[in-house]
This record gives C-alpha cells, sequence and structure tokens, in this order.
C-alpha cells in the first residue's frame, strides 16, 4: 500500500466534515425563494496569512483550499519581519501564523484578538506540553515562555496559564531545536551524553561555527553554549538581567574576534549553504535544514545536546481587525490545521502537531515510529517533496517525541530585556 | 625499415635535418610566445588582484562608514545622511560591479555577487529602517502628545465641575498624573528602548484606566464623559504601542538584519581578500613554475638545439662533405688517368652514391681508355712498323718504278730503232702487211715509252731536295698557256689575288701544268671556252682553283682521276693517265690535298692547297704526329 493511500481517503472524509461545518456557519448564504428553485450562492473567502515559510508551504495551501473552498493569500517573510509586520499593522493580514516568542509583543500591541476555544473543534485534543507546559509530568520544564504561560488570556486580559475559555493562538505546530553538525569533520557524538551546546564555542572548529542571526532564538544557543562551559551563569535563562546579558555579549564578541565564528545564517537555505560549502560544521540548525543537507548528501547530524533543547511552539493568531466573516473562515482555516492531515504532512518534514494522535491516522505506521516513536525506521520513507527524506534502519536523532519534549532547555523567548539584547546583538555582529 | 627511394636521398635527409633544426627553433619561439603570454597573463591577473585586495579593503571601509552614517542617521535623523548612504553604496556597488567584471576568478565573482546581494538587502532594508523612523517620529512627536493632552483635557473638563464629588476629584487627579507618567515612561523609552519603561507606561494607563472605570462606578451621570476619556486613553495606548513597535522595528532591523548582513558583507570582503591571498600565492607559485619550466625547458630545447645542431654538422660531415671530398679525391685521380681506384660508397643509394656510381663511370672509362691507349700504341708501333715497310716497300717500288721505267726505255727504244731498222733493210721487200706490223709495233713501243715516262715522272716525285724560289703563279699561268699553246678560242681568266711566294718550282709548275693542260684539252666548246685561274689566302697555305667550262666530269669518277693510268671522257685526247695522279702526289707529299667539284655538263673546278712555307712531307711524319 502506497504510504499516502489511506491519509488520502481520510483527508476525503475530514475535508468532508471541515466543509460542512464551514458551510453550516456563514461561508455558503443561501438564499430561498418560494417560486424559484433554492439556490445557493457561494461566497468565497479568502484569507490572508502572514506567517514564515515554516507553515506557509504551497503544498498546504492548495489543499487547504481544496478542502475548505477558501482561497488563501500566504505572505511569507522572516520571523522578525513578520512579528513587525503584524504587530505594526494588523490590518495586513487576517492570520498570523508564527512562534509563541511573538506573543507578548503581539498581544501588547492589540494586534490579535483572543480565540474562543469553543470554536476549536479539536480543543480537546490538544495535548499537555501546550497546555501545561510538559508533554509528560516527569519532563523537564523548559526556561522562558512556555507555551502555557501564553496561551490563555486571563480575566485582567493578559497572558497566563491559567485555564480559560479564551485563547491567544491556536496551538499546532512545534519542535526542538538545537544545532547541527557535519559529521564528516566532526566526530559523531553521543546524545544526551557528549553532544553538547558547547560545542559551539569549541576551539575545534574556529571559523566555522554559524549562529542564526534572530536575538530571540541565537541567544539561548550562545548562552547554552557559554552555561555549559561555565562562561556564564544566569539566573533564569529564559529572562536574563541586564548584567548577564552584558558579559554573555562580552564573552560573544571576544569569541568573535578571535574568530570563533564564521557568522550569522537568516535563513534556512542559507544555513543549508553553509554547511554545504563547507564554510561551517557546527551551526544553529532548523529541523528542515538537517533534511536539507540530508539530501544533499551531507550527513549532517542534528544533536540532542546534553543542556537540553530550545523549543518553539508554533501559534496561529486572528488578527485583532477581523470581522465576523473572516473569523468564521479563520476558524475553519484553524480547524483544518488540527483535522490530521495537515499534521500528517508537517511531521514528514520533522515537525510535531499538537494533537499527534489525529495525524497519525494520516501516517503509515512506519512514518509514525521514525517521527514520533523515534524507532528506526522500517522502510525509506518519503519527505514532503517526493524525495526520500530518511532511509530504512535510520533513527531519528534525539529519539521519540515524549524523549526530545522531555528535555527541553529553553523555550524561544522575546525577554524583558529584548531592546537591549538587540543593541549588543549589533556588537557582536560587528566585531 | 624499407624506406621511400625518395626517402633515401640526400636533399630528403638534408631537409628534413634542417626542417628538424628549424622545427626545434619554431618550438622554442612558440614556447617562449607561450610563456611571455603566460608571464603577462599571470603578472596581470596579479595585478589585477592585488587591485582588488585594495580596492576590497576601501570597500570594508566604505561600508564602515556606512555604518556609521546608518547609526548618525538612527540618532539624529538627519536625510542627509541617507544620501550619503545612498552615495557610499551606490559607488560600493559600482566599485563591486566593476570589480566582478574585471576577474576572473569563479570564487572572487561569487563573493562579488554575494557582496551585491548583501549591499542591496542593506539599503532596501535601510528604507524600511527610514520608514519605520519617521512613523515613530511622527507618532512621538505629535500623535501621542496630542493624544495625551486629548486624555488630560478630558480629565480638566470634569475637573472643571465643581458639583462632582471629592473622591472623584482625587481619582481624576490621580489619573492626570498618571496619563502624565505614561508619557513620560513613553519618553523615555523612545530615548532608551527598556521594556520596564514600556511595562511602566502600560502600568500608568492601566491605572487611568482603573481609575476612570472607578468614577462611573462612584457617578453615573459622569458614565459618558468617563467613556469618552477611557476611549482617547485607548487610542493613546495604541499610539504608544505602535510607537514602540515602530522603534522595536527599526531597532530590529538595523540591529539585526542590517548587522547580519553587513556581517556577510564585510565577512565575504574578507574572504575576498583572503581569496586575493591565496589567488596571489597560486599565482606567486605558477610564476616561480612558469619560469622553473621555462629555464628547464629553454635548456632542454637550447641543448636540443645544439645536440641537434652538433649532430647534424656531425651527420653532414660523415655522410656528406667526407663522402663528397673523398669522392672528389677519387675524382682528381681518375682525372689523372688512373684506372686502378677504389670508389667508395658506392653501397649507398643517394647522392652520393650517384656521384660514386658516376666516378665508377670514369673510372671504367679511364680504364677502357687506357686499354684503348694500350692497343693505339700497339697499333701505332704496328702502324709504324708498317710504315717504314711501306716506305721501304715504296722506296723499292719507286727505286724500282725509275729503275724499270728508265732502264726499260732504253731497250724499248732499241726494239723500235731496229723495227726502224728492219723497215729501211727490207725496203720494198717487206710486205705491206708486216709494214702495218712494224709501224704497229713502233704505235706499241711509242706507247709503252709514253707509259714508262709518266711512271718515271711519277716515280720522281719527292725524290731530290729542290731548291725553293720566288714564284709568281700569275706569270707562270701565262707561261704555261704559251708553253701549252692555248686555242686562241679559249678565255683564260687569271685572278688578280693569284700570288708571289716562296716555294720549290717545279713541283708547283707541274702541278699548274697538268691542271691547266687538262683543262685546254678537255674543253671542247670551240668558242665559249673559259677557264679561271684563282686563289685564296688560307693562312699557311693557299688554295688555288683551276675552273673550266668543259664537258665535266660524273662524280663516280672524281676519285679514280687521281689514280695512276686512269682516264675518263674522250679517250682520243693524247695522255698518258699518270698526269693528275702525279699531281696528286706532288700535292700531298707537301701536305696539301686537291678535289675536284663537277658535274656533268657543267664544267670542272680543281682545288687544290699549297703550303706557303715549304716543308716537304716525308713518310716519317704521321709516325711522329701520332706519337706528340
Amino acid at each position: 500500500m502506497k504510504p499516502d493511500a489511506r491519509p488520502g481517503r481520510r483527508s476525503r472524509v475530514a475535508s468532508d466534515i471541515s466543509r460542512r461545518e464551514f458551510l453550516r456557519s456563514t461561508a455558503y448564504t443561501a438564499t430561498a425563494c418560494v417560486a424559484a428553485p433554492t439556490v445557493l450562492i457561494r461566497r468565497r473567502r479568502k484569507l490572508r496569512v502572514l506567517g514564515t515559510h515554516v507553515t506557509l508551504q504551497e503544498t498546504l495551501r492548495q489543499r487547504a483550499e481544496q478542502d475548505l473552498g477558501i482561497e488563501l493569500e500566504f505572505s511569507t517573510g522572516g520571523s522578525a519581519r513578520v512579528l513587525h509586520r503584524a504587530s505594526t499593522n494588523p490590518s495586513s493580514f487576517d492570520l498570523y501564523e508564527q512562534w509563541s516568542n511573538s506573543m507578548r509583543v503581539l498581544w501588547q500591541a492589540n494586534a490579535i484578538q483572543p480565540l474562543e476555544v469553543s470554536r476549536l473543534r479539536y480543543w480537546d485534543e490538544i495535548n499537555d506540553l501546550t497546555r501545561t507546559g510538559r508533554l509528560t509530568r516527569s519532563a523537564k520544564l523548559g526556561a522562558g515562555d512556555a507555551p502555557n504561560k501564553l496561551l490563555f488570556v486571563q480575566r485582567d486580559g493578559t497572558l497566563g496559564s491559567d485555564p480559560t475559555d479564551r485563547i491567544s493562538f491556536v496551538p499546532y505546530v512545534h519542535n526542538v531545536d538545537s544545532f547541527g553538525y557535519d559529521a564528516r569533520v566532526v566526530p559523531k557524538g553521543e546524545p544526551y551524553e557528549t553532544e553538547s551546546w558547547a560545542w559551539l564555542f569549541d576551539p575545534q572548529w574556529k571559523g566555522r561555527v554559524a549562529i542564526v542571526n534572530a536575538p530571540t532564538i541565537g541567544l539561548f544557543d550562545v548562552a547554552l553554549a557559554a552555561r555549559s562551559l561555565g562562561l556564564a551563569r544566569f539566573r533564569d535563562i529564559g529572562n536574563m538581567t541586564r548584567d548577564e546579558i552584558d558579559r554573555l555579549f562580552d564573552l560573544l564578541v571576544t569569541l568573535r574576534k578571535e574568530g570563533q565564528f564564521r557568522g550569522v545564517w537568516t535563513s534556512v537555505p542559507h544555513s543549508v549553504e553553509l554547511m554545504e560549502t563547507g564554510q561551517a560544521v557546527v551551526e544553529s540548525m532548523f529541523s528542515p535544514g538537517v533534511f536539507a543537507l540530508r539530501g544533499k548528501g551531507v550527513p549532517c547530524v542534528y544533536a540532542s545536546p546534553r543542556e537540553g533543547y530550545r523549543a518553539w511552539h508554533g501559534v496561529m493568531c486572528l488578527s485583532a481587525t477581523a470581522d465576523s466573516d473572516t473569523r468564521d473562515t479563520a476558524y475553519a482555516y484553524m480547524n483544518w490545521w488540527l483535522s490530521g492531515w495537515p499534521g500528517a504532512f508537517i511531521a514528514r518534514q520533522g515537525y510535531y502537531i499538537s494533537n499527534p494522535q489525529r495525524a497519525r491516522e494520516y501516517m503509515t505506521q512506519a512514518e509514525w515510529d521514525y517521527w514520533y516513536e523515534g524507532l528506526p525506521a522500517a522502510t525509506d520513507l518519503v519527505g514532503t517533496d517526493g524525495q526520500c527524506a530518511v532511509r530504512a534502519g535510520e533513527l531519528r536523532d534525539g529519539g521519540s517525541y515524549e524523549r526530545r519534549f522531555s528535555n527541553i532547555a529553553v523555550w524561544n523567548t522575546v525577554m524583558p530585556q529584548y531592546e537591549y539584547t538587540l543593541s549588543r546583538w549589533s556588537e557582536f555582529l560587528s566585531a | 625499415m624499407l624506406l621511400p627511394e625518395r626517402f633515401r636521398t640526400l636533399r630528403y635527409k638534408v631537409r628534413a635535418g634542417a626542417c628538424l633544426l628549424v622545427a626545434i627553433l619554431v618550438g622554442c619561439g612558440v614556447f617562449g610566445c607561450i610563456t611571455i603570454a603566460t608571464l603577462r597573463s599571470t603578472i596581470t591577473e596579479a595585478h589585477l588582484v592585488a587591485n582588488v585586495r585594495t580596492r576590497a579593503t576601501q570597500i570594508d571601509r566604505d561600508v564602515q562608514e556606512i555604518r556609521l552614517h546608518v547609526a548618525d542617521y538612527i540618532a539624529t535623523g538627519h536625510e542627509s545622511k541617507r544620501s550619503s548612504i545612498r552615495e557610499i553604496a551606490g559607488g560600493i556597488s559600482d566599485e563591486i560591479t566593476a570589480l566582478e567584471k574585471e576577474v576572473d576568478d569563479a570564487k572572487m565573482r561569487t563573493l562579488f555577487q554575494g557582496m551585491l546581494r548583501h549591499l542591496a538587502e542593506y539599503e532596501r532594508v535601510f528604507d524600511e529602517v527610514a520608514g519605520e523612523r519617521g512613523l515613530r517620529r511622527t507618532l512621538t512627536a505629535a500623535d501621542l502628545p496630542r493624544t495625551a493632552a486629548t486624555v488630560l483635557h478630558g480629565i480638566e473638563t470634569l475637573l472643571a465641575d465643581e458639583t462632582i464629588p471629592e473622591n472623584v476629584v482625587a481619582s481624576l487627579l490621580r489619573s492626570a498624573r498618571s496619563v502624565s507618567e505614561a508619557q513620560q515612561h513613553f519618553s523615555e523609552y523612545f530615548v532608551e528602548p527598556d521594556s520596564e519603561s514600556l511595562k511602566l507606561a502600560l502600568g500608568s494607563i492601566r491605572a487611568v484606566r482603573n481609575e476612570i472605570g472607578g468614577i462611573i462606578d462612584l457617578a453615573e451621570r459622569l458614565e459618558a464623559s468617563a467613556a469618552a476619556i477611557l476611549d482617547t486613553l485607548l487610542e493613546f495606548e495604541r499610539i504608544g504601542l505602535r510607537s514602540v513597535q515602530a522603534t522595536r522595528g527599526y531597532l530590529y532591523l538595523v540591529h539585526v538584519v542590517m548587522a547580519g548582513e553587513a556581517s556577510e558583507f564585510t565577512y565575504s570582503s574578507a574572504s575576498l581578500r583572503h581569496r586575493a591571498d591565496v589567488v596571489e600565492a597560486e599565482l606567486d607559485r605558477e610564476l616561480a613554475a612558469v619560469m622553473s619550466r621555462t629555464l628547464t625547458i629553454a635548456g632542454i630545447g637550447l641543448a636540443s638545439l645544439i645536440f641537434a645542431i652538433l649532430a647534424f654538422a656531425g651527420l653532414f660531415t660523415s655522410f656528406v662533405f667526407r663522402p663528397i671530398v673523398s669522392i672528389q679525391q677519387t675524382f682528381v685521380r681518375l682525372a689523372k688517368g688512373e684506372t686502378h681506384v677504389p670508389i667508395p660508397f658506392m653501397h649507398r643509394r643517394d647522392e652520393i652514391g650517384e656521384m660514386a656510381s658516376a666516378a665508377s663511370v670514369f673510372s671504367e672509362q679511364n680504364r677502357r681508355t687506357a686499354q684503348l691507349l694500350d692497343r693505339y700504341r700497339d697499333l701505332a708501333r704496328e702502324l709504324d712498323a708498317k710504315a717504314k715497310e711501306l716506305a721501304l716497300r715504296n722506296e723499292e717500288l719507286d727505286s724500282f718504278a725509275y729503275i724499270a721505267s728508265h732502264d726499260l726505255r732504253s731497250p724499248l727504244r732499241g726494239i723500235g730503232q731496229l723495227s726502224r731498222w728492219i723497215e729501211e733493210d727490207a725496203g720494198d721487200r717487206l710486205p705491206e702487211k708486216n709494214r702495218e706490223h712494224l709501224i704497229k709495233l713502233r704505235e706499241r713501243v711509242a706507247r709503252l715509252d709514253s707509259l714508262l715516262e709518266g711512271l718515271l715522272d711519277y716515280s720522281r716525285v719527292g725524290r731530290g731536295d729542290e731548291p725553293t724560289e720566288s714564284v709568281d703563279v700569275s706569270a707562270m699561268v701565262s707561261d704555261l698557256a704559251d708553253v701549252l699553246d692555248k686555242p686562241e678560242s679559249l678565255v683564260l681568266e687569271v685572278s688578280d689575288n693569284l700570288p708571289v711566294f716562296e716555294t720549290t718550282r717545279t713541283p708547283f709548275e707541274q702541278t699548274l701544268l697538268n691542271l691547266l693542260s687538262n683543262a685546254f684539252k678537255y674543253n671542247n666548246d670551240p668558242d665559249g671556252g673559259h677557264i679561271e685561274v684563282r686563289a685564296d689566302d688560307e693562312g699557311d697555305r693557299y688554295a688555288f682553283h683551276v675552273s673550266d667550262n668543259g664537258p665535266g666530269i660524273p662524280p663516280m669518277h672524281h676519285e679514280r682521276i687521281f689514280q695512276m693510268y686512269q682516264r675518263v671522257g674522250d679517250t682520243t685526247v693524247h695522255g698518258s693517265g699518270m698526269g693528275l695522279a702525279i699531281v696528286k702526289k706532288q700535292i700531298e707529299i707537301r701536305g696539301g690535298r686537291i678535289r675536284v667539284d663537277s658535274e656533268v655538263g657543267k664544267g670542272a673546278t680543281f682545288s687544290f692547297t699549297w703550303p706557303k712555307l715549304m716543308t716537304t712531307k716525308d713518310s716519317n711524319s704521321a709516325e711522329t704526329n701520332l706519337d706528340g
């Protein structure tokens, strides 16, 4: 049986449900005339979605349009760009798809509006990671803004972890990040044992270390490295003080002047290029970059640092300016995202969905075992581009979903000292 | 291996050798040209690379200047800084574009393209920065103070109502203070962006909102006014947050995005300089390698050339010069007439071989010539012996002829006399028949006497040394015409150029006499007889010609008439048949020649040569000449 045969069949069922639900709301308006046959006048709705390439993919757009009968307009950009655009011009989008670390800015800027959990069909299936910050009770609670801290709209209008019937975002895509390394050059380490963020500062790889050019992300990578080496201490790594930031950046500037870093990368393709061309052998990495490199024959290992991962959580938010019709369409799209097929789709890129059991119905056993269970791939696994992404017998770096998300060091966070980190980041880049 | 015949020739080998030398020279020349071109290209490239490094350093300085201008612009907002940034960035872009076109190195071109991309992105983001900064300026300088003033004005309006309770007044006053505090915190944020200031500003706004909300609870009649204040307060908060986002936005763009692009640009620039160092080092190595290679190959080429020249010279000497000298010496020996000369290089199949073959032909000719000479000497000796024997025989014959003719004439005359005596003695008793017989006897005796006289004359030719004297040929001809009793009808034409010269008179006269006699005798034209005597000076001899217009002599008799006792033509004419034989002997014994040119009916011309200096040709002269 072809891997996608079952998902395809179920996809039609899911889309039927979604569309039926959608029709039941307001996307279609029925006008009945006594003397005339019934005529359905379909008002095609259009959603302007602002986000990054992680979730704004053409395949997803076409599939959603097909399933929902809506028109989707995707606007992609870098994380910071889209956050800036969303926070300063909420009328420029209907839906915003990004990371949880952007929530405080967006909420504070009144750029988004609360969502009613009652309108989210699969809300009850959302797992504990989003609701509590821990996938399991024994899991490590990561520092910084865990998604649960930003999820619920409190009665005073702030965001908090106390459950309410209004939420700030739809929890969906999430993952843990670490650094990747070129196993042709860097000796392969032991996951969770010897693999360490400290490798970013290892003089062995001097001049061949790259960091993602995003202070809310890359800063934690270097902070974890500094802490691992005992070069820096943080009272709360997810909320650094100005002194802690100064010491960290003093260290970074020194290292940069010593030539430790190749530089920073600004996009996944850029990160791929750096390692593919040998300019970097250890670098901050996103999951698609790792698989892209492997597809190019570069044995990139996605490290499982003993200090824990840097986790991120995708958020889907509704613009503060969205009207009633747009809200209806937006809810349909949100529910579609949690209906299973999209979760299975993004699983093949290494991402997780907040209600994985529904996505499992659209995955083969081999896919589920590899991507979620951390078991060896029973067969070659095809990626979303149709190319072989995983060879039979391969194991996912870091193991299962549960194990990986039980080792979170910090969540991507916009810290209170965000503005200060920007200016210091500039110093780091200019050093 | 068998070579085609044309490849064995010396000419081909010499040409091949010359071509080889020329090829080596051309090869050296071509290699030299290539080397020079390579060196020129390498040096040009090295200069270009050095130029790239220098200009890359300048570009780095320009980028740093841009960053300073950007920092100034962020701090001051002066539009002149934007213009400067634009101008410098444009200059950098032009510079990079020009450099990219100049260099051939693919890695450098990639770096240049990357720098252009980063620069373009840097400029694009800077436009966004400028936009955000302008927006923030508008918001913070105008919109935010105005809305704050509106909120305060609403509060002041309520405070102007003297009927409101004290606790409401107190709340309004606290609200006004909080609004000012919020404005103050926003200002602090804009001066030095810090989330704590923002937090305080938002806290103040929240405090105002709580105070105004409390007023509605305290005095319902103020609800409308309070709601208006809250709406304005919301606007104030929105503008404040928008300003904060604008600030964060351009801070992010400047400190992260632009700094990142600048970092990548600087890295590319550094990589470019590093690449320039690498390329320069490669070029240095290449230059050294080219020089080394050039020296090596030039040395090899020169050595090859010298070797080839020496080899060519050696081969030329060995295969051409020496053989030619050897063959030349062989030819010299052959020219000297040597017959037993070994011919070298006969085995060769080239021109030397052909020369050797020619020498062998000469050698063979020499050998044959020697054989012929040997044979000739044998024959000469044999001929000399024969000549001597013949001369002896001729002398004996002449002596015999002389003696015979001389001694026979006396008895013959006696016979004639006896016959007369018989006739006289017999008188009339002698029968007529016998008388006729006696007459015939005397005629035969006379005839025999004539023959003996001729023979005697012939044998006398050359006998005895006759002295020479001056002879006037013209006078001699006239005298002879008289002696011969030239008929009146004949015209004798004597040329004016007949010489007077020193010679033996009698033989010459006898010769002319015989020729004129024959001309007179055989000219049968009674009216138009014409005889001409003329002479030509032929250097050491004279050529005399006696021509007549007589009946002519058939060519078949031209040889015969010079033989003894041979007569042609009219036999009735008196003659012994010895005249021309004697003439021929007289002429030839003096080294001359006689011939007749005649055709029947066209007369005859007898031509003979007579030496100017008289030397009698004896029988030994031929042998002497042959030996000479």
